[in-house]
């Protein structure tokens, strides 16, 4: 969903894993994976994916974003210990895909704000706003350093949702999307590494932890001053 | 509650023909019990979810100036109702359910009441 043209390789990979009838473990980058059993998807996980919702929307919601990951997929092949409750074909998943990047797309039909951080813009020009719950939680979060779905994985939301939103916000001019280039940018999503370094990610009076290459950024501009 | 438990207890309403749990950001139907004579199940749930969704976009359908939260949409056809009970912040407002009610054997006042206690519990399960 990321990607405008991705699933390409993806797709490939689950079309060909079902076509065979093969079971194991299916890794996307570093992103997350499917599991596997008899060709059928049984389960699909990614780290931007909150794992406590009802199953099918966890699975879809994970294997859609997945499916949009550049990059070529590694498959593990071995027993999975999930039971099928119920599998997805790759054939389901690409409908599903379709029909998601349609809803999207009628939301609003640039894909610009999907996968860079955004923030909300400087001036309204409207009178009035009216947002949903969900619009609202990500323009209070929108910080310019996450993206929709990190800002997913950090509220406990849909990604899917994430990008709905997203785009409706898009569409009314509320948010807009950090060029990536303008200052030092990281693609690689997370703050995971922070997270590391202080040993326990949100301190306990709730500030996010420090960002240090906008601190590396603010001193340089300073010292040029 | 188990889910389907919860979509059992709703078709013992009076009157329900058919019950969809949908989720709201995707329109994906997440589980679904009684008749099953419909084209597609997951286009139901896509189309009443467009509902929703303009509702809850709407400023002109809420009560209050400042937007009241939406507890449930009523349609009601010649032939049955269609009742899409929104489930509150608990669930994190991101399901509904689409009960389908006959309207000669069922009663939308009983419906909606039985539906309320029903997504009630759903939500402290």
């Amino acid at each position: 969903m990321t990607a405008p043209n991705g699933a390409g390789e993806v797709l490939r990979a689950l079309h060909g894993l079902e076509r065979d009838g093969r079971s194991g473990v299916l890794r996307v980058g570093d992103v997350g994976s499917f599991e596997v059993a008899d060709g059928a998807v049984v389960h699909a996980e990614c780290r931007y994916t909150a794992g406590d919702w009802a199953e099918p929307i966890a699975l879809f919601d994970a294997a859609c974003f997945l499916l949009g990951v550049e990059g070529a997929p590694r498959f593990t092949e071995g027993p999975v210990s999930r039971g099928a409750a119920r599998p997805v074909t790759a054939a389901t998943l690409a409908c599903e895909l379709r029909r998601r990047r349609d809803l999207l797309d009628a939301e609003w039909p640039s894909a610009d704000v999907d996968a860079a951080p955004v923030v909300p813009v400087r001036r309204v020009r409207r009178q009035r706003v009216f947002l949903t719950g969900l619009q609202a939680e990500i323009l209070l979060n929108a910080d310019g350093r996450r993206t929709p779905a990190e800002l997913a994985r950090d509220l406990g939301r849909t990604v899917f949702g994430c990008l709905l939103s997203v785009r409706g916000l898009a569409a009314a001019s509320l948010v807009r999307a950090v060029r990536p280039g303008a200052p030092a940018e990281r693609r690689e999503p997370s703050r995971e590494p922070s997270r590391d370094l202080f040993d326990g990610g949100m301190p306990r009076d709730g500030w996010a932890p420090a960002d240090h290459q906008l601190l590396e950024r603010l001193r340089a501009a300073l010292v040029e001053l | 509650m188990r889910i389907d438990d919860c979509l059992a207890r709703m078709m013992a309403i009076p009157g329900a023909q058919r019950v969809t749990l949908v989720d709201c950001a995707s329109g994906l139907a997440v589980a679904s019990a009684g008749r099953d004579d419909r084209v597609d199940q997951h286009e139901d749930a896509a189309g009443a979810t467009d509902v929703v969704r303009a509702v809850l976009g709407s400023a002109a359908l809420s009560a209050t100036p400042d937007g009241d939260d939406v507890e449930e949409i009523i349609v009601c056809g010649s032939a049955g109702y269609h009742l899409l009970a929104l489930t509150g912040p608990d669930l994190d407002g991101h399901l509904f359910v689409h009960l389908v009610v006959d309207r000669e054997k069922g009663n939308l006042a009983l419906a909606r009441l039985r539906m309320q206690g029903l997504v009630r519990e759903m939500a402290v399960r």
